[in-house]
């Protein structure tokens, strides 16, 4: 028995040093890049690191299974490793680590897509004859560096922690997506991305601020204001008004981290980056940090309806909105980066329906199936030599038997294929609608028709018809070498099995259970009920099972359509003219990307040039204007060369007159 | 003035102060060979000196119109912990015939930026601002030998000069009003006429306290003083814009924050705050906008050490509310002046690591300068490199490096103030809060520019780092230095925070003090003393 407890709690403490493995692996090839030695040892670093991640990963998802059936969840564990900032007035930011469900969850979905495309990354940053690309260490310690900043995103037990992973995530992004800096495609990509994810984090700055000061009075002595631990606790003592006020500015950094409407802007252009990186930050990782953030805060959220109602619509606007763009797309990528848009969408309506753990249950498994996607992508892209638009290739089922093969369970878990995993997920929040607002389940299933649409007209457009390969593939385009099938097979297994642990195997009348056997809400659920997350209970063996065989109905049929358009992959786009207009205004994104620029980048450039021009060019006019400037000041002045001096002094002296005079006109004290 | 109201005051406790001064003075008589050792001369007074402050000195008393408060005791630390890595940075900058005139010039400036905390008298105030200053416009020009420099060293010193005139006239106002140079009455008799609008004394007091912040914004390079800096920064030696970049900073904000002490902490009202407020907002995105359009590393830097100090204006915006009685929030995301403070050190200590970076650099013999410059760095020089990096993610305000600790509570405290404000400001220091917010949002995409070059970049024109070692190991303690308060950021919150421990009591000027012939009770409470002398 004792020894039973020692060897746990010795396992609790390796399971501790969880994030640091991949950060070590990444200050290990920082080490062996600035040495010159052991370089081609890169990837076996990052995958050990990466491994043993995955492994504790499993060790504490399973640590953190409730008891017993799961009813009667115990809520999340606040484990303190150290005291590391003190705010004064014995408030201290500790080094913390909070455990329940929810953790366990992301704790698993990370590591494990993090092992699957690190594995994969050695066979994708090699060319054709095998030879590594540039940078392929960088890249490798780049990964490892992201593995660790998520790891302590998840891990966080407190919003200044929970902040600086949040940020560590978004830099790692940037230097991933901007890894091909030599396009200027990819330069400008990676800056959008950090800037708009920037423009959200000041939202959540700011809601970390006004939470402390709100909840502040309510904290007893001894108890850290910004624990989430303590939070959850005082969180009913907020006013509405407070509450709602946090959660806006909370969901303001999710809208930026999980490419919401407007801050999705940056997602799309994001695909520059090389395809393993779209695979696990863009599509199952970093991007969930935001429905992960407000999952986490359900305390807070539930006592927000106010701004629930808002996630509800962000996301369900989003949803159809980036399931019209996807319709129109030509690069893979692209598609596929609009779809996450999509889905993540999906996420935050459950959320905003008071749903979390479906919310968290589909972000569970569109991890396995969207990486799945990405890498088969990759796999395409690799195969025809960088070029990933669907005008350019058709007919790869033979020429890529094994990728085609792959991505189709992948798109069939994607459009909602009955059976497997995106299907169970993506129902329930459909469920988690119809309870709800029904305005927003009519626009959820109208998207779940166009994703099965959409995600099928790429595959046709891809594998079907006759064989076309661009000019960059060669004449013989290879198939994905052995290192990247097995972490392709292993996701795609995950897309077809994952879900079933979310689902009750209930025998009944059809009726109520789908096929006789299965309902919704099994034993993942009872998982992630085991900590903070706040859900509406759901009563086993009440549900109907009517929306399994519609929402079935609408992909299968969704998949059908897509047959019947594009399965001979015609190249004179028949949606274009079934469309018209509109096909072409999704086609051009809506013009979001100039309305932008012409919005925001080119005033800042405006004021940047007019501000440069004050301080230039414009004192000089001043100067030259009262003209008759003393000739003498100019010759005791003369020193310097460009005479810029005296239009320095005069601006100088009229600031002090400004200041001078302030008072004047703003009134007294 | 009768004489015994100036006692002379214990000289032992300025030995600090008196060893740089005396040092400075050595090494100017240092010639021949002996000019070798003038930097070791110049390492081994600012050691010494923070050694004689830790363990040697007594405290000096208060009186003959200094204050030695819990602020001064945290400038002079601050100024000779970071003055050691400044030593070090330049330690082999300037030719070997300036050496002397060079280091004297920097131990000059930094014993006047020890007596600028402890001064608590118009006149002292003055003379240490100017000790801090003159040598700095010296300096430029000795750090490097072309035109440039010594058109940026002119360009500085004459525009320097004219600050400093303004801010002389806006303390004889000062003056005027309170009849007295000590700073305690000052604060007495300007409290007491901002309280009675429409009066000569109100008049008086606010012209007084305008034209004196205009001079101190030109020493921290807010606007509308800010034109000088990046011809400056770009004309001195990166040794030089580092060593600008903290003590004339540091000095502009310690007697800012003494200027708003003596207008009775009302910064979050009145003319006071909307002076604070529009040289805040405006700073924040000229700097940082101006700063986006660079390529070059220094002007960058220059136009981005605007910004901070608009980022420090917002946090004594919150001056204000950390003096209020009453106040809801307290620790650290309310003490507006404590985060100046801690941020002005920070700040300070980033940039001189930046800029001993690019010092240390060569690029074909050259200086190295712009962006494209560092690209590859990683590859060549990853201490460098890396050194770089830390500098530019505090600079960016990454958590957990001590730019994030700054600003979060710098901004943190403001937002606090905004809380509990007088109703009509409220929004307005909200509004400043988000803006600042967005402006560090902003200013990370030059920061990440650098970054991205120096670890992304490959580059075919490789930086080499000069053979002289000192300046690298400068910017190694700096770099080191910056890590170690990412990780253990208590010890200078806390000294920051115990900074401002005397400053608490909202009015304490105005608080009927004992007579002065009294002795103060306990000599724990130097400024308790210091006030007993001077507001009978």
């Amino acid at each position: 028995m004792l020894l039973a407890a020692e060897t746990a709690s010795s396992l609790m403490s390796l399971g501790l040093t969880l994030p640091l493995w991949p950060l070590l692996s990444a200050a290990l090839v920082g080490i062996m890049l600035a040495s010159g030695r052991f370089r081609g040892m890169a990837h076996v670093a990052v995958i050990a690191g990466a491994l043993v991640a995955a492994v504790l990963g499993a060790v504490w998802f399973v640590q953190l299974a409730p008891a017993g059936d799961g009813h009667g969840a115990t809520g999340g564990v606040s484990m303190d490793i150290a005291p590391w900032f003190s705010l004064g007035d014995g408030q201290m930011v500790g080094f913390n680590y909070y455990l329940d469900g929810l953790t366990g969850v992301m704790l698993l979905v990370v590591t494990s897509v993090a092992l699957m495309v690190v594995i994969y990354s050695v066979g994708y940053m090699k060319d054709h004859h095998g030879h590594r690309e540039r940078g392929y260490e960088r890249f490798f310690a780049f990964l490892g560096l992201f593995i660790f900043s998520m790891l302590m995103l998840v891990l966080a037990g407190n919003f200044v922690l929970l902040y600086l992973g949040w940020e560590l995530v978004g830099l790692c992004s940037y230097l991933l997506i901007g890894f091909y800096y030599r396009k200027p495609e990819a330069a400008a990509a990676a800056k959008k991305a950090f800037l708009v994810n920037r423009i959200g984090d000041f939202g959540f700055a700011l809601g970390i601020f006004a939470l402390y000061q709100y909840i502040l009075p309510h904290v007893q002595p001894g108890e850290n204001a910004l624990d989430y631990a303590v939070v959850f606790r005082h969180a009913a003592q907020l006013t509405a008004d407070q509450v709602n006020l946090v959660c806006l500015l909370l969901f303001c950094g999710a809208m930026g981290k999980s490419a919401q409407i407007p801050l999705y802007v940056w997602l799309p252009d994001a695909m520059e980056g090389p395809s393993p990186v779209s695979a696990l930050i863009h599509a199952a990782t970093m991007v969930t940090a935001g429905v992960y953030m407000v999952a986490r805060c359900g305390p807070l959220f539930a006592n927000a309806p106010d701004a629930l109602e808002v996630v509800t619509w962000v996301g369900a606007i989003g949803a159809i909105y980036a399931a019209t763009m996807a319709m129109a797309q030509y690069d893979m990528k692209r598609i596929l980066a609009y779809s996450t848009m999509s889905q993540l969408a999906y996420m935050f309506v459950a959320l905003g329906c008071g749903a979390p753990d479906s919310a968290v249950f589909h972000l569970y498994t569109h991890a396995f199936f969207k990486a799945l996607l990405f890498l088969g992508a990759g796999s395409v892209m690799h195969a025809m030599g960088n070029v990933i638009d669907l005008r350019e290739f058709s007919g790869l089922r033979s020429v890529l038997p094994t990728t085609q093969r792959l991505m189709l369970i992948g798109c069939l878990a994607l459009a909602g294929f009955p059976l497997l995993s995106g299907f169970w997920s993506k129902d329930e929040i459909l469920h988690a609608a119809l309870e709800h607002n029904f305005p927003v389940f009519v626009i959820l299933l109208l998207t779940s028709f166009m994703t099965a649409y959409y995600t099928f007209r790429m595959y046709f457009l891809c594998f079907h018809g006759p064989l076309r390969l661009p000019a960059a593939a060669g004449a013989h385009p290879h198939d994905a070498p052995p290192v990247m099938v097995l972490p392709m097979t292993l996701l795609a297994a995950g897309a077809v099995l994952a879900g079933y642990l979310g689902v009750a195997i209930h025998w009944g009348s059809p009726l109520d259970s789908f096929l006789f056997v299965f309902q919704g809400h099994g034993w993942f659920h009872h998982y992630v009920h085991n900590g903070s997350m706040v859900v509406t209970p759901v009563e086993h063996g009440s549900g109907s099972a009517v929306l399994y065989y519609v929402s079935a109905a609408v992909g299968i049929v969704g998949i059908w359509m897509a047959w019947r358009r594009y399965g001979t992959a015609p190249q004179d786009e028949p949606d274009r003219k079934s469309f018209g207009p509109l096909w072409l205004l999704w086609h051009a994104r809506y013009y979001v990307d100039e309305i932008f620029d012409a919005v925001f980048v080119q005033p800042l450039r405006a004021l940047g040039r007019l501000f440069f021009a004050v301080d230039r060019a414009g004192v000089d006019g001043a100067v030259n204007a009262i003209g008759g400037t003393p000739r003498a000041l100019g010759a005791v002045l003369r020193v310097a060369q460009n005479g810029m001096l005296q239009s320095y002094a005069l601006t100088t002296a009229l600031g002090i007159a400004v200041l001078a005079l302030l008072w004047r006109f703003v009134g007294t004290p | 003035m009768p004489a015994s109201f100036y006692p002379l005051i214990n000289v032992a406790g300025l030995l600090p102060e008196i060893l740089l001064v005396a040092a400075g003075c050595a090494v100017l008589l240092m010639i021949g060979p002996s000019r070798r050792f003038v930097p070791w001369t110049a390492l081994g007074a600012v050691i010494g000196a923070l050694a004689l402050l830790l363990w040697g000195a007594p405290h000096p008393e208060s009186g003959s119109g200094m204050r030695f408060t819990s602020a001064a005791d945290f400038v002079r630390h601050a100024t000779l912990v970071v003055g050691a890595l400044l030593v070090l940075v330049a330690f082999a900058q300037p030719r070997d015939d300036e050496r002397g005139e060079f280091f004297s010039m920097v131990l000059f400036s930094l014993a006047g930026l020890m007596l600028l905390g402890g001064a608590s008298d118009l006149v002292l105030l003055f003379v240490a601002l100017e000790l801090v200053g003159i040598p700095t416009y010296v300096l430029v020009v000795l750090s490097r030998h072309n035109e440039r420099s010594l058109e940026a060293g002119t360009k500085y010193f004459y525009l320097g000069a004219m600050a400093a005139a303004v801010t002389a006239y806006g303390f004889s106002f000062l003056y005027g009003v309170a009849g007295s140079a000590d700073l305690g009455r000052v604060a007495t008799a300007v409290t007491a006429a901002l309280a009675a609008p429409g009066s000569v004394p109100h008049a008086l007091a606010l012209t007084g306290l305008m034209l004196s912040l205009a001079g101190l914004f030109f020493k921290i390079a807010a606007v509308p003083l800010h034109l000088y800096i990046a011809d400056v920064y770009e004309g001195a030696a990166s040794s030089v814009a580092g060593l600008l970049g903290f003590v004339p900073k540091l000095a502009g904000i310690v007697a800012i924050v003494k200027m708003i002490e003596a207008a009775g902490w009302s910064a979050d009202r009145g003319a006071l705050f909307w002076t604070l407020w529009l040289s805040a907002a405006l700073s924040m995105t000229i700097g940082n906008v101006l700063a986006l359009r660079q390529h070059s590393i220094k002007r960058m830097l220059a136009y981005s050490g605007i910004a901070h100090s608009g980022y420090m204006l917002v946090g004594l915006i919150a001056a204000g509310l950390y003096a209020r009685e009453g106040s809801q929030v307290g620790g650290l995301m309310a003490d507006g002046p404590g985060a100046v403070f801690y941020y002005a050190v920070a700040y300070g200590i980033a940039n001189l690591c930046a800029f001993a970076v690019l010092g240390a650099l060569r690029i074909r013999g050259a200086a190295c300068e712009t962006v494209r410059d560092v690209a590859g760095l990683l590859r060549r020089q990853p201490a460098l490199a890396l050194i770089l990096v830390i500098a530019m993610f505090t600079l960016m305000g990454l958590p957990p490096t001590p730019g994030f600790w700054g600003k979060l509570s710098l901004f943190g405290s403001a937002w606090s103030a905004a809380a509990s404000a007088p109703a009509d400001v409220q929004w307005w220091i909200g509004a400043l809060v988000i803006l600042a917010v967005v402006n560090s949002a902003i200013g990370a995409a030059y920061y990440l520019r650098v970054i991205a070059a120096c670890i992304l970049y490959e580059s075919d024109e490789p930086a080499d780092a000069i053979p002289a070692q000192t300046p690298q190991f400068g910017a190694t303690m700096a770099g080191v230095l910056l890590l170690i308060y990412s990780f253990f950021p208590n010890p200078l919150l806390m000294m920051s925070r115990t900074a401002t421990r005397d400053l608490r009591d909202p009015l304490g000027f105005v608080v009927e003090a004992p007579a002065a012939g009294q002795p103060a009770p306990v000599a724990l409470s130097p400024h308790e003393e210091g006030r007993a002398g001077v507001a009978r």
